[in-house]
């Protein structure tokens, strides 16, 4: 009879522990005010973006530098390419989980990996922005563009090559490329902040090649923005 | 009357002289010498620019130092306690995954308890059976 009781209490008593400890472990520093965090994988681990608590916490190290040498390390413009869309946090975030979380879309590290072994963002890849270079070897660049869903064009038969004529005089950007864009995932590249060319010119080399400007989206913050607010970073595992 | 100027006259007449080898050479070191100067003041200029530029990239990559890496979800972390820290890990990421709020309840376990979850887990591989004997654990101490 004892342990009857016991049995009923349990149950309610736990979803009010939960419901007490949740309300106790409720995060002082949120990412918006319904968000505490957003979650996602990263090298196949789930992995929880979110701030960092403490309060009295301030940056050190490399990335607390105002100056650099200029060029190479130029400010960027916020637009960066014509159908190009420049993100910031929220928007970043809200594509890790309506787009990579669901497959549709791949986030890029366009840095060396020299940059990215030190930390990068969470669900990114590595693809150095000089993957997309026209000097690029290309079987580098197909390595590169088929994370993205791009595959290299098979075959080209009368009609085609007749379908790609007409395409080019309409001003099809796509016509003419060796590359098929029809799969092309939605892709979102950032690199070290405001003073890094190195995802503007991934972006301006992918364009060239003809992958469509509306599927290309630049986190110009990059790396610098994401450290100031705090927000997770992962240390990539060396292989 | 003569105005001093030499005027050609009668037809053209194609007279085959014989081109010594070494005219011949020049004939075509000219142009292979004009390609190379092309490709030297065009293409090598952007090359030695992108050399610069990944040289300079690298050098900065250096200055930066590490990434500021403090964790933003503050796990204490604790001694293996006889569990393979790969265990460890991937247990500790599962549960603040699938249960937070009881994640932060086996972050107030010690080092010894904490491992007997893992265990527990690794033997049962059910979160629901961690998860009720974290909850043990933690009031068993903290009456």
């Amino acid at each position: 009879m004892l342990s009857k009781t016991r049995a009923a209490w349990r149950t309610p008593g736990l979803a009010l522990l939960l419901l007490w400890s949740n309300s106790l472990f409720a995060l002082d520093v949120n990412i918006a005010p319904d968000t505490p965090y957003v979650e996602t994988a990263h090298e196949g681990k789930p992995f929880r973006i979110q701030r960092i608590q403490d309060q009295n916490h301030v940056l050190t190290g490399g990335f607390t530098k105002t100056s650099r040498k200029c060029p190479p390390f130029c400010i960027q413009p916020l637009h960066v390419a014509p159908g190009v869309i420049t993100v910031g946090e929220l928007e970043f975030l809200d594509f890790i989980e309506k787009k990579l979380n669901t497959g549709q879309g791949v986030v890029i590290d366009a840095r060396t990996p020299s940059w990215h072994e030190k930390g990068t963002i969470p669900g990114s890849i590595n693809i150095p922005f000089t993957s997309f270079d026209k000097e690029t070897n290309e079987a580098v660049k197909a390595v590169a563009l088929g994370k993205l869903g791009v595959i290299k064009k098979t075959g080209t038969s009368m009609i085609t090559s007749l379908w790609e004529s007409a395409l080019k005089l309409v001003g099809s950007k796509t016509a003419g490329s060796p590359w098929d864009f029809t799969n092309a995932k939605e892709i979102l590249l950032w690199c070290n902040g405001m003073w890094c060319g190195q995802s503007p010119r991934a972006i301006h080399n992918l364009l060239a090649l003809g992958y469509p400007a509306e599927k290309i989206y630049y986190y110009r913050g990059g790396m610098q923005s994401w450290q100031i607010l705090g927000l997770s970073v992962v240390v990539p595992n060396k292989q | 009357m003569h105005d001093g100027v030499k005027k050609p006259y009668g037809r053209h007449v194609l007279i085959y002289t014989p081109i010594s080898k070494a005219s011949k050479r020049i004939l075509y070191a000219v142009p292979i010498l004009a390609i190379t100067l092309w490709v030297l003041f065009t293409g090598l200029p952007a090359i030695a620019a992108d050399d610069d530029y990944l040289k300079a990239l690298e050098s900065e990559a250096d200055d930066t130092g590490s990434l500021n890496t403090k964790p933003t979800n503050n796990p204490t972390p604790a001694k293996s306690g006889g569990v393979k820290n790969n265990d460890k890990e991937n247990f500790e990421k599962l549960l603040e995954f699938e249960l937070p709020s009881t994640y932060k309840f086996y972050t107030k376990l010690n080092a010894e308890n904490q491992a007997k979850v893992i265990k527990r887990y690794n033997r049962e591989k059910k979160m629901s059976a961690a998860s009720k004997m974290i909850f043990d654990l933690y009031f068993q101490h903290n009456k």
